[in-house]
């Protein structure tokens, strides 16, 4: 009898243990989609997770001058700013140049914190402070990363433009800037505020400047944007292959890469 | 207190069986499934005996299984617009979008050759239904980090549940970029007053513009 009793509760939990159990995640798991299997029906699911963005582009009064842009910005790449970048890294071993991009991505650390704290993300805005002073210190002016390395200390990339999206400020129409690229109007404001932030910025009517003139502050920049070349260089002619239409293709590439950092 | 002893035998067993991670749970059979192709991939890339074609084909065929293609071109057009194609004019861009996206992924793959991939745990997707957060059952994403030089790049990707119960990829995106997306705003602006003849004219040809 209390065998019977005994190998019945045994076949019991058995049974149970095969039936599956819900995460107990941190996830919301009270409700879910159920999935369409007819074709319109199944069609449409995914459809509704693309099509709203399709519309957002809609809008583009600059679309004339943005085409002439894309392409001078393209000649311009092409023909000068790589192959100057490539000779530049024939020349500089990539470790050095690793470093200068480290040593002008450092420099940047007022913008990243002031914006975080803008958009209330304190926890990183002090993880950024960290990093500033440990690879300004230990990683001798930010040319190394010790902060990463040996603290696991992250980056968080905050900038004017990202902070108006994350008030809710959409990104108005496109356009594109010549040499800097796509942008769009919220985010053309923006830079003018980066660059208020920006220590390799010459402002005369700014109280503190690192350096004396424009001119320094122009040959800075140009190093910092060669040597980033210098480090992606196949990676812009790579992406261009992808474009059957070089212009919608890098206004909608620009668009979802700025969405998700807005996001973050 | 035979009986008691019984009862407290019947009390551990039950709380140690309900303790117990019961199933894997879709998500973590994902995880694993894009770390041992990441791993494929990732040897077949660095290996120095195959010729590039040799390499490109066994690429190819150690993703091919995974993704749904198909449902990719059928995406990048729009359902709307697959819908209005015939059969044979349906196959004929399929076919050229399937083979201009196979060529694509080789080259970025070669591109990043060196950069360590990192797979991170993958989790369904979750969608914001009147300010509820709902997570969707037929859809995980599984995120992955290219470790560069200077910084890091997420690779995300995308899978859903077909009527087989199979897992398939249908998009992946790169730093937040759908590449199902990037096709889909290109094509739109294509077939504004084109017809669909003249987008796979463009697909046909390996120049953009």
């Amino acid at each position: 009898m209390r065998l019977l009793l005994l190998l019945s509760l045994l076949i019991t939990t058995l049974l149970l243990a095969q039936a599956p159990v819900t995460n107990s995640g941190k996830e919301n798991t009270t409700a879910y989609e159920e999935e369409n299997f007819d074709e319109v029906g199944f069609d449409d699911e995914f459809e509704s997770e693309f099509s709203k963005d399709a519309d957002q582009e809609d809008f583009d009064p600059l679309s004339g001058y943005n085409r002439i842009m894309t392409d001078f910005n393209d000649l311009f790449y092409t023909n000068v700013l790589y192959p100057v970048a490539r000779v530049y890294g024939d020349i500089v071993p990539e470790s050095g140049r690793v470093g200068v991009s480290r040593f002008f991505d450092n420099l940047h650390f007022p913008i990243r914190f002031v914006n975080n704290v803008f958009q209330f993300k304190f926890s990183n805005s002090g993880e950024e402070l960290l990093r500033f002073c440990v690879n300004t210190t230990l990683g001798l002016l930010g040319f190394f990363d010790p902060a990463k390395a040996w603290f696991d200390l992250e980056a968080h990339d905050e900038d004017f433009g990202q902070t108006l999206g994350f008030y809710g400020l959409g990104g108005g129409f496109h356009i594109v800037l010549p040499i800097l690229g796509p942008s769009n109007l919220r985010d053309t404001v923006g830079l003018v505020g980066n660059w208020y932030l920006d220590p390799i910025v010459y402002w005369q009517n700014r109280r503190y400047n690192l350096l004396s003139n424009n001119w320094q502050a122009l040959g800075l920049k140009a190093i910092d944007v060669t040597n980033e070349a210098s480090l992606h260089a196949d990676e812009y002619e790579s992406l261009k292959k992808d474009a059957v239409d070089l212009y919608p293709f890098f206004r909608n590439v620009y668009r979802q890469n700025r969405e998700k950092q807005i996001e973050e | 207190m035979k009986s008691q002893s019984f009862s407290l035998i019947i009390t551990l067993v039950l709380t140690s069986v309900f303790s117990l991670p019961i199933m894997a749970d879709k998500t973590d059979d994902l995880t694993a499934v894009i770390k041992r192709r990441v791993a494929v991939v990732t040897g077949l890339l660095h290996n120095t005996t195959m010729g590039k074609k040799e390499k490109d084909v066994k690429i190819i065929e150690s993703v091919e299984e995974l993704v749904d293609f198909s449902l990719m071109a059928k995406l990048s057009l729009g359902a709307k617009r697959w819908r209005q194609l015939d059969g044979a004019k349906q196959k004929e861009y399929a076919d050229i979008f399937v083979k201009r996206v196979k060529k694509s992924y080789l080259e970025k793959l070669y591109l990043y050759t060196d950069e360590k991939i990192l797979v991170k745990q993958g989790a369904y997707m979750t969608k914001k239904v009147k300010g509820v957060q709902k997570i969707i059952k037929s859809r995980i994403e599984v995120p992955s980090y290219i470790i560069g030089k200077t910084d890091q790049t997420e690779l995300l990707y995308k899978f859903y549940k077909t009527k087989q119960d199979k897992w398939l990829v249908y998009d992946i995106e790169i730093a937040g970029v759908s590449i199902v997306q990037t096709y889909r705003a290109q094509f739109a602006e294509v077939l504004k007053g084109a017809s669909i003849d003249k987008l796979i004219g463009k697909l046909a040809s390996s120049e953009p513009l």
